[in-house]
């Protein structure tokens, strides 16, 4: 293994990293208002809106079952739109945000619907808002469930983000498999895939904490 | 599907109100129906002269502020500590953190939890989790307070610190309460007026201890049954056992119910006295429920049937109920004439008056 391969390590890293960060952060921003409207929408709950529900729920369901690598090619027009161009890191963020936000929305209905609803009826109780009831009670009771989700996601994002070469994202996944596949360089590959086991673990570490933190009060 | 039909309820100001039957009845149906988490869908519900059922969304929310509600499940907030539950109804009121602050100290002392002021729910026993919900209804100074099975998850003594607090919440700071419950001790120490209900319906109503000595309805009696002190304890077989050594003796087997100043009159030698009788007292119980002194008393007069006749009438002459307990094994279906309640002729109505509590006490 060259000494040469290193900078392309770092560069790797770095983009792998930039990648799985900004789209898990509009993943989240994105996905989560989808969890809400979910649960809001859902029957007997405090929006209760039929053809809503079922409307969102088919977008998101349509979405995640598209396996990510056609995500990625199928809306290419689409990024371009967003970023300008197809090509490059920024606008593989566009593919892994838009093909982790029903996921997150998933995970993040799931979160919310495990609040009691007897703790809603008591707000309601109170005087308290649809929206009172989402920021103050919803969303702080299912909080540790939500960041759960969020390093899920995220973990999630890492394997997409591997397949991003396809469109020069660049990467960490998209080394091993230029070195490692095509060119059966085997040190290049085990090196990355040991930095991405190392991603991974210091994020699923860091979430742990979180939640922890969090669920230490309920 | 129907869940209450016909209910006509009224809850006067400054009392504490129950409502008593067994589960399934409809009690807490009708209990969410004062604040409108459930809406009727016919009939209206009337609050401190407002009517609830015809306010919109922002205004139910304002008249919401004004009823305090607790439940057996506490619904607390688990990621929140206990100042901060209190705090949540002022919050939610836009309240300044100034006030919500003294408010929350004010309360935190008067429900005896300062000390557990940034602990979590999870950290708390059921009983410190009722008076931490209680301090959340009473934050905003509301005028009525419904209590939902408020004390069934607790043990029996925790059960009676919640009913003491739930008492000087009604008599500190006037607020008018409604309990919801499925036992009778609940409502014999804490309610002024009871409505007991089956299937939906209200099918006895009342002062407590009226529907407490003299229950009508079948139900009422049932549910008396499950309560240590109450009438059905007046037992059968205590008289029975008993009254087989009386049976040499001529005589009756009298059950007298008494309340009010007839407890402190010298009734029983008064006619003994005059009818030229004797009586034994087999079993009895004088006590007070909510401020009325009552007695009820099991014993044999003893006499030919005429005494026996001319006792009862001068018994009942003094304000006594008696009936003659012919088989003990069965106590006589009670029919005395009973204190109307005041409900509303109204097809499906609640009344829930406030405001004019002051101290009850
Ligand atoms: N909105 C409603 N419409 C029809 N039935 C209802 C409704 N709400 C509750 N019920 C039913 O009415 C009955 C009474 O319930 P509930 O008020 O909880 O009784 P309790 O509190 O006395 O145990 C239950 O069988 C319940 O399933
Ligand atoms: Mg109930």
């Amino acid at each position: 293994m060259s000494n040469l391969v290193w900078p392309d390590i770092l560069q790797a890293t770095w983009q792998t990293l930039y990648m799985v960060g900004v789209s898990t952060l509009f993943a989240t921003a994105l996905g989560l208002p989808m969890g809400v409207f979910l649960v809001l929408f859902s029957t007997r709950h405090l929006m209760q809106r039929r053809v809503a529900y079922q409307a969102l729920a088919v977008i998101v369901n349509i979405i995640r079952s598209v396996p990510f690598i056609i995500l990625l090619i199928a809306i290419i027009p689409f990024t371009e739109w967003i970023v300008g161009t197809s090509i490059g890191v920024n606008a593989a963020i566009v593919p892994l945000t838009v093909g982790a936000a029903p996921f997150y929305a998933r995970v993040a209905e799931t979160a919310l619907r495990e609040v009691e609803s007897g703790v809603i009826e008591a707000a309601q109780a109170m005087g308290a808002s649809v929206w009172q009831i989402v920021w103050r009670v919803l969303l702080p009771e299912a909080r540790p469930g939500l960041i759960a989700g969020v390093t899920i996601t995220a973990v999630t994002l890492v394997g997409y983000s591997a397949m991003s070469g396809v469109i020069g994202g660049g990467g960490l996944g998209d080394l091993a498999v230029r070195y490692g596949y095509e060119r059966f360089e085997t040190g290049v590959m085990l090196v990355t895939t040991a930095i991405l086991v190392i991603i991974v673990q210091c994020m699923q570490m860091l979430g742990d904490v979180l939640v922890k933190h969090y669920a230490r009060r309920s | 599907m129907v869940a209450l039909d016909h209910v006509n309820l009224r809850v006067q100001a400054g009392e504490i109100f129950g409502l008593i039957g067994y589960s399934g009845a409809g009690k807490s149906t009708l209990l969410r129906c004062v604040n409108l988490l459930e809406r009727p869908t016919q009939g209206e519900v009337w609050v401190d002269g407002q009517e609830m059922t015809r306010l919109n969304k922002r205004q139910l929310q304002s008249a919401r502020r004004q009823i305090g509600m607790i439940f057996q499940h506490f619904h607390l907030l688990a990621s929140a500590t206990v100042a901060d539950n209190i705090a949540f109804p002022l919050r939610l009121a836009r309240h300044r953190n100034a006030d919500v602050t003294s408010r929350v100290n004010e309360l935190l002392d008067w429900v005896g939890l300062s000390e557990h002021a940034h602990k979590y729910p999870a950290q708390l026993s059921g009983g410190q989790k009722q008076r931490v919900a209680i301090a959340r209804a009473l934050a905003t100074r509301p005028k009525i307070l419904l209590c939902d099975e408020a004390t069934s998850a607790l043990d029996p003594e925790t059960t009676r610190q919640i009913l003491d607090l739930i008492l000087r919440v009604n008599r500190e700071l006037g607020v008018t309460v409604v309990v919801v419950t499925h036992e009778m001790s609940v409502v014999r120490r804490v309610c002024d007026r009871v409505a007991v209900m089956e299937a939906g319906r209200i099918v006895e109503s009342g002062s407590v201890v009226d529907t407490f000595l003299f229950p009508r309805h079948e139900l009422t009696r049932r549910l008396l049954a499950m309560d240590d002190e109450s009438e059905a304890n007046l037992s059968a077989e205590v008289a029975h056992r008993q009254g087989n050594r009386l049976d040499e003796w001529p005589g009756r087997k009298l059950r007298l119910v008494f309340r009010g100043d007839a407890v402190y009159r010298p009734i029983l030698s008064e006619v003994a006295q005059m009818t030229g009788g004797h009586y034994s007292i087999l079993q009895g119980t004088v006590d007070v429920i909510k401020d009325v002194p009552y007695g009820r008393l099991l014993m044999q007069w003893f006499g030919d049937d005429t005494a026996v006749a001319q006792a009862i009438a001068a018994l009942e002459e003094r304000g006594c109920r008696v009936d003659v307990l012919d088989d003990t094994s069965s106590l006589p279906v009670a029919d005395s004439p009973r204190p109307l309640d005041d409900a509303s002729r109204q097809q499906g109505s609640v009344n829930v008056g406030a405001g004019a509590g002051g101290d009850a006490g």
